[in-house]
């Protein structure tokens, strides 16, 4: 126990020290959180091809930590245990990889769904505007709004009509190519009433091209898929490695981070911390089960209303994803189904009064249904009272994101905000509990 | 009467912290080595001694740096590699009263292994001081993951904290006697 006067002494030799030294330590974090903020952002700008694949990475890391959990507490060495997911993690990565390879369309089908597509649409059109009447005039909203609806068809038509390749890629999967089945007369039919140009010109172009160049460009596709194929490998190999070494680490990223905090900081960064890691791990393993849950919903209920098999899994799995985008995602799966179900022409629904005339409304009748499922069911018990975003910062958030980084943007720009909203929010709760604000 | 009493009782060291220290130990042995002279882990092995020291935080502090204070809400226990500590609490004329001092291998602030209830005092490097801290949540882990090393670490703690308990009764009591 000191007495007052000594221990004031003391004090006030340490304290100028301490201040000089508070000050200068802020001048070198604030340096550092400059060079380091616009580093991380160039790094990201530059890198971001590979965003992607190290973003779902790490969220498969994320949900896997619980499980890794459970095998060391039941037993199982850790190394063993990582090792066991990581083995399960390439051979699932493996599998999606394979059947998604199988759903998604092959050039031959891409050519047919859009022909398919694009006749459709039409036909739908005449059915609706009353075009196929014997007068041929159309009914009373055609007759007001003809041109502003013709105007829109064509873009639409513009927009999915076979260009010039494909055309000629079409004819010649007429007669078989590429050790792929001919395509049924029915879609030529189809195609032919789609084209514009007159067979006979496009059939000259085929000629020739079967003449000399055929054999040429057979040669130029298989080198270009050989390197696309190449390059989304090199790609996409991270992502695995960014799995394996965020579960082999110990705490140590976390170690390093903390080791940065000046000391007054120490305790409520490590609050911090851990509440963040906490909320964001329920997040994405709140997500993930309701993305499954309704990606599973949607393939068995349009499988139910008689969508070929390969297209339920193949709508189910995009809206599932899309599932990720707040409000948006049932926009999307509509989308998708209305889409698939004004091309569908053998229904074979086990509801005996869907035909391919009413499978637009049997589609919305779905989404409804999964909707109420997801808000009544799969949210409340899944995902629970995980962070809310405001509609206006969902929007801006998936533009911005699809504008920034496509694809990748658009899939991860919600849980990104998520993630950024709870760090911050956390700091800046802890850091009132902790009276430093 | 009984207030008055409490009031005049001043604490000691021991009261704070040196119940179980035996050791005077320097900054310079490694982690597992030192965990071995906390009474909270000297009965576990070499292994779990390891798995602990893997989730311990190295930190250090110049003179005059506060290792928590008083009202924030707890969050790890530190135990004193080197240096010294004081812990102190505020006094009205903006100046503070010394409670006890901390040396090395005595540890402080244990009861925030238990939950974030403000802390009732500040703990001060009154010298350069190296301190070993534990986070309650690693504790929580420990005890989801490696149950053994967790409730072992627990049982200690709650002997740790009954015989502090003890002392302050003698001490409360010895006073009204």
């Amino acid at each position: 126990m000191s007495d007052g006067t000594g221990q004031n002494k003391s004090d006030a030799t340490i304290l100028p020290h301490i201040g000089n030294r508070r000050q200068t330590r802020r001048i070198v974090f604030s340096i550092t959180a400059i060079i380091a903020v616009l580093a991380g952002g160039f790094l990201i700008w530059s890198l971001r091809p590979i965003i992607l694949p190290v973003i779902i990475g790490t969220f498969a890391a994320y949900i896997c930590f619980p499980l890794l959990k459970i095998f060391t507490r039941t037993g199982i060495p850790r190394g063993a245990g990582i090792l066991l997911l990581f083995g399960s993690f390439f051979i699932a990565v493996l599998i999606i990889a394979s059947q998604l390879g199988a759903i998604i369309p092959d050039e031959r089908e891409k050519l047919i769904l859009k022909t398919r597509f694009q006749y459709k649409l039409n036909e739908r059109y005449r059915s609706i505007m009353g075009l196929d009447d014997p007068d041929g005039n159309g009914n009373i909203v055609y007759q007001y709004f003809s041109a502003d609806f013709d105007s829109f068809l064509e873009s639409v038509n513009s927009f999915i009509r076979l260009d010039n390749e494909e055309r000629s890629k079409f004819l010649m999967y007429l007669d078989g190519y590429n050790n792929q089945p001919p395509i049924p007369l029915k879609y030529y039919e189809y195609y032919h009433k789609n084209s514009e140009k007159s067979v006979e010109e496009i059939e000259d172009g085929i000629a020739a091209q079967r003449e000399g160049k055929t054999a040429e460009k057979e040669i130029k596709e298989q080198e270009s898929h050989f390197s696309t194929v190449m390059g989304a490998v090199k790609l996409w190999i991270i992502m695995p490695f960014v799995f394996l070494f965020l579960l082999l680490d110990n705490g140590e990223i976390k170690r390093f981070f903390v080791s940065l905090v000046p000391n007054r900081y120490f305790e409520v960064s490590l609050a911090v911390f851990d509440k963040v890691d906490k909320a964001i791990g329920n997040y994405l393993r709140g997500i993930l089960i309701e993305c499954s849950l309704v990606g599973l919903s949607y393939m068995l209920l349009f499988t139910i209303i008689g969508f070929e098999f390969k297209m339920a899994i193949m709508i189910g799995l995009a809206a599932g994803l899309a599932t990720a985008i707040p409000i948006l995602g049932f926009g999307i799966a509509f989308v998708l189904g209305t889409s698939y179900a004004l091309i569908a022409e053998n229904t074979s629904s086990v509801i005996p009064f869907i035909t391919s005339n009413n499978l637009i409304i049997a589609v919305a009748v779905c989404v409804l249904i999964v909707m109420v499922l997801d808000n009544g069911v799969f949210q409340p018990v899944v995902v629970g009272g995980a962070v809310k975003l405001h509609p206006l910062v969902v929007f801006i958030g998936i533009m911005g994101g699809s504008m920034l980084f496509g694809f990748a943007g658009l899939i991860l720009a919600i849980p990104t905000i998520v993630v950024v909203k709870e760090i911050v929010s956390t700091l800046f709760r802890e850091l009132k509990d902790y009276y430093l604000i | 009467m009984e207030q008055n009493n409490i009031r005049n009782i001043k604490p000691t060291n021991a009261f704070w912290g040196n119940i179980f220290s035996r050791f005077r130990v320097g900054g310079n042995i490694p982690n597992v080595e030192f965990l071995k002279l906390c009474p909270m882990f000297q009965h576990l092995n070499n292994r779990e001694l390891k798995k602990v020291s893997s989730l311990i935080y190295e930190r250090k502090y110049q003179a005059g740096e506060y290792l928590f204070e008083k009202e924030q809400p707890g969050t790890a226990m530190f135990i004193i590699k080197s240096g010294l500590v004081k812990i102190v609490v505020p006094a009205r004329n903006e100046e503070e009263t010394d409670l006890a001092t901390i040396h090395p291998g005595d540890f402080l602030g244990e009861l925030a292994l238990l939950d974030d209830t403000p802390r009732s005092a500040s703990a001060k490097a009154a010298e350069k001081t190296e301190a070993l801290a534990f986070f309650r949540e690693d504790l929580n882990e420990l005890l989801e993951t490696y149950p053994v090393i967790g409730s072992s670490i627990m049982k200690y703690l709650a002997i740790v904290i009954g015989q502090r308990l003890k002392a302050c009764n003698e001490l409360l009591y010895g006073g009204l006697k």
